[in-house]
């Protein structure tokens, strides 16, 4: 019989009082473990969702934030239009290598559709990394009202290669009810790539612009039938936003500055940017991480009572140990190694708890926001969890403990021995 | 073991400075291999006595000496020790604990004295409990037994260890007479075949024929000491303080 194993027996004794303090510490630990790895994944995951994407984000002027991820994380809505002239000055600047004009406004069974053209292709991590899309079946468009499927937008709305369907408007599915008249074919499925573009379905620029310029005529002429007044000039096709990669570090500031400086437009480095939603998510995470220690404390004072009230069946069993020969300082480890096996029970259920939530949940946000939140075991929190839960044991136990050593065997067995 | 005290005096705190105390003895010499009946009422002190001879409880005052060393000399881990080593204590009520089977109460008692290997424990406590005949009930708790099976796992464990001092305290009260027999009888070869010391407390009469040796007390002290088959009863003055 070692000493662990009375201990266990000892807390079976008494099942609702050890299981319910063994609920607690592991609800404790689970909020801890769920939000760290939670926050971690996310963080990992809006990285690697933006990471495949150039250095600068230009789009219309307002919330660079906004730009960013509804751009490269296709969540909310866009912050505006700009010309498409600024796409093809940019294109001609020696300072760029590479710029993707972006158009979005209609969705397929909420799939977002992106009006892009042949660069989509050339995106990259880096100038020399590897492309980033590569087309798994069929074709990449050659043609206006030809489109090709990010891998999760064809499992998401059932659409295969042959299959046709018309464009719906709203970036999302039900902000708007009526559907545009060009009806579209699927020539193409890309390969899964991490990014918020698997759900969404990609098309040539000039089929989203000429939807969108269709619908623009029909309003004009309503309103010129209405006021009777003639044909008016139509304005520059507009785009939504371009991804440019610079050719160089200075070449990237001199383009950051130089939109800052104008009206036109504005460009938006995306570090910086999800560097600012990263600082807002820690301190969330913090504040949750806040309420964590509050459930620990609570937890701890728990694992105290339960020890504490343990009653008559370990007074007896300690003072049957100390009649045998057992010193003081063994039934004082004793009742500690009682609260510190509820303490690391109960973590390795949080561990369990905590890491199946923000699976749960990291999966939720994959599925609905399109950023890949993968969550692994982070085996950094090892030492850490360990002594969180030996130290919340050995903190609760620590006075029953000593009210055991300090107990009289005479007087504890004086019921049965007298 | 040679088992001596010395002067003994023992009050409960609480009890005041003018307080009887509940153990007043003079002197007494249990030599080894004895076998003493200590007999009384309850309240006589018989179980103080047992709990200050085990090491349990330090006296108020006087000397406990086992084997010509003081016993509250030593710190009282050290004593506890000793406890371990070499006292084998059989409680009144067969306080045993109710989460271990049979085979583990007895092997709890060989934890704590140090001189059995943890390998060994397990298998001289299914030997001692075949000895005392409950080679089938080793995986039974303490609450699937007969009162009568229960005092024969008390004294199991306390034998276990082979303990140079048996100490027993009213071991049949709660025993009906066959049962009483059968307790007693093994608390008399177990301790004679280890050569131990042995001291029953007991108010049950028919525990008088089997003791050689008894000592009488009233009110913690000592007021007859008899041996059989070498002299009649001795009645020790009511002072108490002489020599026993």
């Amino acid at each position: 019989m070692d000493d662990l194993r009375i201990a266990w027996r000892d807390l079976w004794a008494r099942p609702v009082p050890t299981l319910v303090a063994m609920a607690v510490v592991g609800l404790a630990v689970a909020l801890f473990v769920s939000v760290t790895h939670l926050g971690e994944a996310l963080q990992r995951g809006i990285v690697r969702a933006s990471d495949p994407f150039g250095v600068l984000v230009v789009g219309a002027k307002g919330d660079s934030r906004q730009l960013v991820l509804s751009t490269l994380l296709l969540q909310g809505l866009p912050v505006g239009n700009i010309p498409e002239e600024v796409h093809d000055r940019l294109a001609d600047d020696p300072r760029v290598d590479l710029a993707v004009p972006l158009a979005f406004g209609d969705n397929v069974g909420g799939a977002r559709i992106v009006g892009t053209d042949d660069s989509f292709l050339d995106l990259a991590p880096g100038p020399d990394a590897p492309a980033s899309f590569h087309v798994a079946e069929g074709r990449w468009f050659t043609g206006d009202q030809e489109a090709v499927l990010g891998s999760r937008a064809a499992r998401d709305t059932g659409l295969a290669i042959g299959d046709t369907f018309r464009p719906a408007h709203g970036v999302e599915a039900g902000l708007e009810d009526d559907e545009h008249d060009l009806l579209h074919t699927v020539v193409g499925i890309l390969e899964p790539s991490s990014t918020a573009f698997d759900g969404a379905v990609m098309t040539s620029l000039h089929s989203v612009i000429e939807a969108h310029e269709e619908e623009a005529h029909e309003e004009e002429a309503h309103e010129e039938e209405a006021s009777g007044e003639g044909a008016t000039e139509h304005e520059d096709h507009a785009i939504t936003a371009l991804l440019v990669r610079p050719v160089g570090f200075a070449e990237a500031n001199s383009l950051w500055q130089e939109a800052y400086a104008g009206a036109e437009y504005q460009a938006a480095f995306p570090g910086q940017e999800l560097g600012g939603l990263f600082d807002l998510l820690d301190q969330a995470r913090d504040l949750l991480v806040a309420v964590g220690w509050l459930a620990a404390v609570m937890a701890g004072l728990t694992v105290f009572l339960a020890a504490y009230a343990a009653g008559a069946t370990r007074d007896r069993l300690l003072a049957i140990m100390r009649a045998l020969g057992a010193t003081r300082g063994t039934v004082f480890r004793l009742v500690l190694l009682e609260t510190v096996v509820i303490a690391v029970v109960g973590a390795l259920l949080g561990r369990v708890i905590g890491v199946a939530a923000a699976t749960v949940i990291g999966d939720r946000i994959t599925s609905d926001q399109a950023i890949p939140v993968d969550v692994t075991y982070q085996w950094g929190l090892e030492p850490w969890l360990w002594v969180l839960s030996v130290g919340l044991g050995i903190a609760a136990g620590a006075l029953p403990a000593w009210s055991a050593y300090r107990a009289s065997v005479v007087a504890r067995l004086s019921g049965t021995w007298g | 073991m040679d088992l001596a005290v010395e002067d003994l005096r023992h009050a409960y705190p609480g009890d005041g400075d003018t307080a009887r105390p509940v153990i007043d003895i003079a002197s007494w010499h249990a030599a080894t291999g004895s076998r003493w009946l200590l007999r009384g009422v309850s309240g006589s002190g018989k179980t103080t006595l047992l709990s200050i001879l085990a090491g349990l409880l330090p006296p108020t005052q006087g000397t406990v000496r086992l084997d010509g060393a003081s016993l509250y000399a030593l710190p009282e881990a050290a004593r506890d020790r000793r406890r371990a080593a070499d006292v084998g204590f059989v409680y009144q009520a067969h306080v045993l604990v109710p989460l271990l089977d049979a085979l583990e109460n007895v092997e709890l008692s060989l934890r704590f004295g140090g001189r059995v290997p943890a390998s060994e424990r397990r298998a001289r406590a299914r030997a001692m409990l075949e000895q005392v005949g409950l080679g089938d009930h080793l995986h039974h708790r303490p609450g699937q037994l007969s009162m009568g099976q229960r005092q024969r796992v008390a004294v199991a464990r306390a034998l276990v260890i082979e303990p140079r001092v048996v100490l027993a305290d009213e071991p049949t009260a709660a025993l009906d007479a066959a049962n009483a027999e059968v307790v007693l009888a093994l608390l008399l070869d177990l301790s004679e075949t280890a050569a131990a010391t042995l001291i029953v407390a007991s108010h049950d009469p028919a525990l008088d024929a089997h003791f050689e040796q008894q000592l009488l007390l009233h009110d913690g002290r000592p007021i007859e000491r008899s041996v059989r088959g070498t002299d009649a009863r001795h009645p020790i003055p009511p002072t108490g303080r002489t020599a026993a």
